[in-house]
Formats: structure tokens, C-alpha cells, sequence
């Protein structure tokens, strides 16, 4: 009684604006959790190399419990403490946790990066007597981000991936419009076909885009 | 203690995530296997379908894929049931990148050792199938070993199919008593303790697998 | 390295162990045990789902975790609520003996009994002319009005979602996916004053802490909130029902698929015989419903308009 597929058009271009709205704030939250994991991520990785033996091992502990365990879970733990809290939107929580969890994984390529540097590099700065703050900024990062940029953007495209979690904690992005729209509709077979056609079309644009970005910064570097 | 009498519900999910988690995983090896196989076929046509397979299922993200096998699939007349739907959705995305890992592996064999097979008068299956794959699953276990990880952690997505694992029950507690720190808390716990048993399984798999090559590599030096 | 025919020979022998035994054993056992567990795949045929229900004796329902209507019980470790035990006793007239019961999403309901994921929606959904476009409804079980849950006092003096609107200070408090959350931003409650909390203890919190003036649920809702942590709090006094449709009050009901109007008219029938006994009144009576929250001679067409 189901074998023919009830697609219906009309009920396709009308979940085309729904889908509109929601590509809006799933963008913004891929966005703002790329920015505080970019940030986060660089204090996480200086503090895991510190020499204070308790601080790094805390550090290690943090980051591997963060990445060994659920975004979902850790979504439900954060926003249940805090909903209730004025300032406590659903999207600033959803930007904070994505940014927090992939903070974790960004550090450990800032890692990479910073240990492809090669050790005469900190002796030459050291040399040249120059501070320790001042030999991060000006010698070890400027040599240890641009080989990285690829693997920071393979993580910007499973950022994006991961933000339709975010319907769970009643953040109104993708997902969550598709399933108002699904469950006003009745239908869930035009919706989430196009809201999958989104996502495959978002992924590979910005895929495209990370390969470009590559590509240039291999010119500039040659 | 009031802090137990959570365990009871939590530890019911439990069981149906390891379920959830270890059928996945197989899913996630054989279709990675095929996949990965099918990327370095000498037939154009296969590595067309593989390629197609790795970028589609690459470029979804699991839970929009959940839904669709849930909520669409019974339209085309496959009516599969949840924890089916849970495990064919984890499977088709992580075997995606686990393909990638099989072909990287497989490409990183230097040339010499297929052409030493070749000049040995194996047949093109003997060379892959002797040579070539048992040194690729060395080089393929320490990225597989973060795959599994990342596939435990996404088997909670499952709760929104209805397969009751751990995440629905902690989010039934939480609907019913609020003790949110106690109840995320305790299930975070036993996602972690899973990903650290996992890569201690990995770990060890890893050394009995490379003993072989160490020694053969040894050999050859 | 230059690899010559001894060190091939030699590291293929000493790692064919762990690699034979893979390719030999594991992995088609693997392969094997994969594809019997997702194979357990039903078919379906020509049956009605009443023909279906009749035959096994078992039947697939959806709730949305809500107290009262539809909950998981985390004592019984069962599914109850208004709507689920009056399925219950429903459902047992009609020869079913066995319950399967889906927690799903609120937004879910609809489309999974479309697509067959169960046969029945036993969520005290409420009857709506929008949602009769894509399903059916038996005819009510209950129907309950709005009320807004204030601090004691009612400081800033609501007794309307137009009052909300018209005092520029005041914040609303709604659960997400509910009527309420449609009620006020159709009414103009602007977003920046409408506060959407996951469940309804956090959104007494949010009372209780001043975050917002009002928490807006049923009447039954608020009710069972104040019983349970009512100190300092106090439901709004006269409150003026906004009105749907032309109606004061929420109609609660069953959702059926549209084209098992077989099943409908038989649960319809059942349904008729027991709402308003004094068995259905001692049963609801558990989850806080009144004789004031039955449904009087409301019929799902009254509200949809259809048949």
C-alpha cells in the first residue's frame, strides 16, 4: 500500500523557505563554534606543553574525556543546568558546546603543527634571547599553522555535520525546521530528501573550498 | 545513597548501546572492507561506484541519515526496524571514512612489494590477498582505532529512532527526576569508560599485528 | 628499502597469521552476523491495520514523554499517562494483548505514523484542523483551557496573553513544541519576551527565579506544578481563555492514520461506551484530570470541520 513513492512537488517548493531559515542559523552555528575552537584551541595545546606536570596531565585528561565521549551527551548535560538562565539563548549554548568540544580536536592538530617545527628553531630564539611569549608568537606559530590548515578544515566540514545535534536541545537550525515542517506537512519524504541534498551540497562546497585554500597556501609557500 | 538508584535504568541503556555499538562496528568493517577494496579496483566502474559511496555518505551527517532510513525508507516499501535502521545508518557513514583508511593503507605499500608478488607469478588476488592487505591492516589500526571511537560516540543519535540505549534513558531521568549532573554525568562516565576500553582492544591488537612486520622488517635491514 | 624475494617471502609468512586468520575467519563471520541482524526486516501486505491488530493480538503505539498525558514511568519502567492507559483499556475490547509503546519527538508523531512506524498516537495530542489535513482523530478524551503559572500576588498583573503582549517588561515562559509556544507567537508575544524551556520543572524554575513573570501551560499542567512545588506561586486569577477556533478549550485525542478509518470507527465505538464512566473518571483521576476536563458531546468533527 506504500510502494508508490508519494512525492508531492508542492509540498517540495514550500519546504524550500523553511529549509532557507534554516540554513541561516545552521551557517552561524558552524561559524561561531569554528571561531571559539580555533581560539580554544591554541591556550589548550600552550597549557598541555606547559612544564607544570599537574597542569598538562589535567589538561591531557580534559581533552581526551571531551573527545572520548558524546557532544550529544555533553549538549544535554550543559543545557539542562543552565536553561533557565537569561543569557543562556540555545544558540549561544550550542556555539559554546561545538566550540569546547572541537576545541579538543583542533588543539591535538595545532599539536601537529607546532612539534613539525623543528627544535632549532626555540634554540635559535633563545639565542637571539628572545622571551618565551615572543618566540610562540613571532617564530614557532607562523611556521606551525599554515601545514595544519587542511586538517582544521576537515574539522570545519564535521563541525557542520554535527550541527543538526543541536535540534535536541530545540535550537531552530536544519534539522529542527524540517521536522516542524515535516510534522505541519505530514509528509517526511520531500523534506528530509532535500534536507539531505543540503548538507551533501554544503559539505562538498566547503570541501571544495578547503582544497582551494590549500592550494594557495602551497603557492604562497614555494 | 539516592545517587543509585539511577544505575538500575542507566545500565539497561548500557546494554543496548554496547549492542547498538558492536553490530555497528562490523557494519562499519565489512562495508569499510568493500568499499575500501572497491577504491583500488582495476575495474574503472567499481572505483566510480566506491568513489560515489565514500562522498555521499561522507558528505551526510549520521543523524540526517538516521531519518531518512527511519522516516522516508518505508515509502520506497523497506521497512526496517529501528535498531536495524541504527546500525545500517552508523554502518554507511563511519565505513565512508573507514574506506578512506583501507584505500590509504593499501596505496601506502610501496610499488616494490607489488611487483616483487608479480615477479613471484602470484595472481593478482594471491598479491593482495598475501602480500599486500596483511601489511595494510597493520597501517590501518591506529586511524581505525579513532574511527571506532567516534562511532561509539555517535550511537547515541540512535535515541531518536526510538532504540532505547543509554541517551533516551538518561533523557527519560532527566524528564522525570532533573537530576541532570548525576544523570549526565554518569552516562558520560560510561561512554568514556567504552572509548578507553576500545583503544586499549586497539592498542593491543595493534602490537600483536605488528609484530610480524617489525620482525620481517628487521629481516630486511 | 629494495625489497628482494626473500624479504617478501618473509614478511608475508610472518604476518599471514594475523592476516589469514582475518581474511579466512573473521571476516565472514563478521560479514555473516551483520547482515543477519539487519535483516530483520517485516514485510508488509494487503491486511488493514485493524485486520492486522486483530490477528496478532499486538499493536505499535507513539507517546512524546509529556506528564500528564503520555509519560515514561521510570518507577514501573512503563508507559502511562492519560492517553496510554485509556489506550490501554481501549485497545484490550478491540482483542489486543500485547503494547509496544515508541517514545518519539513531539514533531515526529505525525510523520512516523504516516510512514508506518506505529498505529496509533497516544500523545493526548490535541485535535487541530491543520494536523486533520494529515491524519485522523478519534473523538476527544478530554478537553482542558490555558492558565499562566505567576509568583504569589501576580506582581505584574497578567491575566491574558494580550496582557503579556501589551506590557512591554513582561517575559513569558512557554515549553518547547507545545500549543502554548503557537499560542503566543500567534497572539504577538514578541520573541525577545517569549522564553522556550525544554520541561516544565525548568520553566518553573525560571518562575520561581524571576527569569520570567508567567510560565503559560494547560490548566492541568499548572495545577500539577503547584502541587508538586507550588511555594511563593500561584496560578493567574480570573485568566481570560484565548480563543481557538471559536473555542475556549483544548480537545485531546488519538491520532489514526487516513486511511484506517476501519480501525477509527471500531476504537470510536469502544471510546464512546467508556469516556465518562466511572471507570475512565477513576482512571484519569491518577494524572490530576476532572470531571471539568471531560469532553462533554465534543466531537473531533465539531473541531476539524471534516466528515
Amino acid at each position: 500500500m506504500l510502494l508508490e513513492v508519494p512525492w508531492d512537488w508542492m509540498v517540495a517548493r514550500d519546504a524550500l523557505p523553511v529549509l532557507g531559515r534554516g540554513v541561516v542559523t545552521t551557517l552561524l552555528a558552524t561559524c561561531g563554534g569554528m571561531m571559539i575552537a580555533l581560539m580554544l584551541g591554541l591556550p589548550l595545546v600552550i597549557l598541555r606543553r606547559s612544564r607544570l606536570r599537574v597542569l598538562s596531565r589535567t589538561i591531557s585528561l580534559i581533552v581526551e574525556f571531551v573527545r572520548g565521549t558524546p557532544l550529544l551527551i555533553q549538549l544535554f548535560f550543559v543545557y539542562f543546568l543552565l536553561s533557565g538562565q537569561p543569557w543562556a539563548s540555545t544558540l549561544t549554548i550550542g556555539i559554546v558546546m561545538l566550540g569546547v568540544h572541537y576545541a579538543c580536536y583542533v588543539s591535538e592538530v595545532y599539536r601537529s603543527g607546532i612539534e613539525g617545527v623543528s627544535c632549532g628553531q626555540w634554540d635559535a630564539a633563545k639565542a637571539l634571547n628572545m622571551s618565551r611569549a615572543r618566540t610562540w608568537i613571532s617564530v614557532i606559530l607562523p611556521q606551525a599553522i599554515p601545514p595544519i590548515v587542511p586538517a582544521l578544515g576537515n574539522y570545519l566540514v564535521a563541525m557542520l555535520k554535527d550541527t543538526p545535534l543541536l535540534f535536541a536541545i530545540t535550537l531552530r537550525e536544519l534539522l529542527m525546521e524540517s521536522n516542524n515542517y515535516a510534522s505541519r506537512a505530514g509528509s517526511t519524504i520531500e523534506v528530509y530528501t532535500l534536507l539531505g541534498l543540503v548538507f551533501l551540497v554544503l559539505s562538498l562546497a566547503a570541501t571544495a573550498l578547503i582544497r582551494w585554500t590549500e592550494k594557495r597556501l602551497l603557492v604562497r609557500g614555494a | 545513597m539516592p545517587f543509585f538508584d539511577l544505575f538500575p535504568h542507566l545500565t539497561q541503556g548500557l546494554w543496548v548501546t554496547l549492542k547498538v555499538y558492536v553490530v555497528s562496528s562490523l557494519a562499519v568493517l565489512v562495508l569499510s572492507t568493500l568499499a575500501g577494496l572497491g577504491r583500488v579496483a582495476p575495474n574503472a566502474l567499481l572505483r566510480g561506484l566506491a568513489a560515489l559511496y565514500v562522498h555521499v555518505f561522507r558528505g551526510l551527517p549520521v543523524l540526517i541519515l538516521l531519518f531518512w532510513l527511519y522516516y522516508v525508507l518505508p515509502y520506497f516499501g523497506i521497512e526496517l526496524g529501528a535498531f536495524a535502521v541504527g546500525v545500517l545508518g552508523l554502518g554507511l557513514n563511519y565505513s565512508s571514512y573507514g574506506a578512506e583508511i583501507v584505500r590509504g593503507a593499501i596505496t601506502s605499500i610501496p610499488r616494490g612489494q607489488w611487483e616483487a608478488a608479480t615477479a613471484l607469478n602470484m595472481s593478482r588476488w594471491s598479491r593482495m590477498r598475501y602480500v599486500i592487505l596483511p601489511q595494510a591492516l597493520v597501517r590501518m589500526l591506529p586511524p581505525y582505532g579513532n574511527l571506532q571511537i567516534e562511532l561509539l560516540k555517535n550511537t547515541a543519535l540512535v535515541m531518536f529512532i526510538s532504540v532505547e540505549e543509554l541517551a533516551h534513558h538518561g533523557r527519560v531521568l532527566q524528564n522525570s527526576t532533573q537530576r541532570t549532573a548525576e544523570i549526565f554525568g554518569i552516562s558520560l562516565a560510561f561512554y568514556f569508560a567504552i572509548a578507553a576500553l576500545t583503544a586499549f582492544v586497539v592498542r593491543r591488537i595493534e602490537v600483536a599485528a605488528s609484530r610480524g612486520i617489525r620482525a620481517g622488517g628487521a629481516h630486511v635491514a | 628499502m629494495n625489497p628482494t624475494l626473500a624479504s617478501v617471502r618473509s614478511t608475508s609468512r610472518m604476518t599471514s597469521h594475523f592476516g589469514a586468520l582475518f581474511l579466512r575467519k573473521i571476516f565472514p563471520l563478521m560479514a555473516f552476523v551483520t547482515v543477519l541482524s539487519v535483516a530483520s526486516c517485516d514485510s508488509r501486505n494487503d491486511e488493514t491495520t485493524l485486520q492486522r491488530v486483530k490477528r496478532t493480538g499486538t499493536i505499535r503505539i507513539a507517546y512524546a514523554n509529556e506528564a500528564p498525558f503520555g509519560y515514561y514511568d521510570t518507577a514501573t519502567g512503563e508507559v502511562t499517562g492519560e492517553a496510554p492507559e485509556i489506550a490501554r483499556v481501549i485497545l484490550k475490547r478491540l482483542g489486543v494483548t500485547s503494547i509496544e509503546a515508541k517514545l518519539v519527538d513531539f514533531g515526529q508523531l505525525i510523520p512516523g505514523l504516516r510512514a508506518g512506524r506505529y498505529d496509533l498516537i497516544a500523545a493526548g495530542m490535541y485535535i487541530t484542523p491543520e494536523r486533520a489535513k494529515t491524519i485522523s482523530f478519534s473523538n476527544p478524551t478530554y478537553g482542558v483551557g490555558e492558565a499562566f503559572l505567576v509568583k504569589s500576588g501576580n506582581p505584574k498583573n497578567l491575566h491574558s496573553f494580550e496582557d503579556v503582549v501589551a506590557k512591554g517588561d513582561a517575559k513569558l515562559g512557554v515549553v518547547n513544541g507545545t500549543v502554548e509556544l503557537k499560542l503566543a507567537e500567534d497572539l504577538g508575544v514578541p520573541d525577545s519576551r517569549l522564553m522556550v524551556f525544554p520541561d516544565n520543572a525548568t520553566a518553573l524554575t525560571g518562575v520561581k527565579t524571576g527569569h520570567i513573570d508567567a510560565f503559560s501551560g494547560t490548566a492541568l499542567t499548572v495545577l500539577d506544578l503547584l502541587k508538586k512545588a507550588g511555594d511563593g506561586l500561584e496560578r493567574a486569577e480570573p485568566f481570560r481563555q484565548p480563543k481557538i477556533d471559536g473555542r475556549a478549550k483544548n480537545y485531546g485525542a488519538f491520532g489514526f492514520r487516513k486511511d484506517d478509518h476501519e480501525f477509527l470507527d471500531a476504537f470510536n465505538a469502544e471510546l464512546a461506551k467508556f469516556i465518562g464512566t466511572p471507570e475512565h473518571i477513576a482512571l484519569i483521576a491518577r494524572f490530576g484530570f476532572t470531571k471539568d476536563e471531560l469532553p462533554g458531546n465534543v466531537k473531533a468533527s465539531d473541531i476539524t470541520g471534516n466528515q
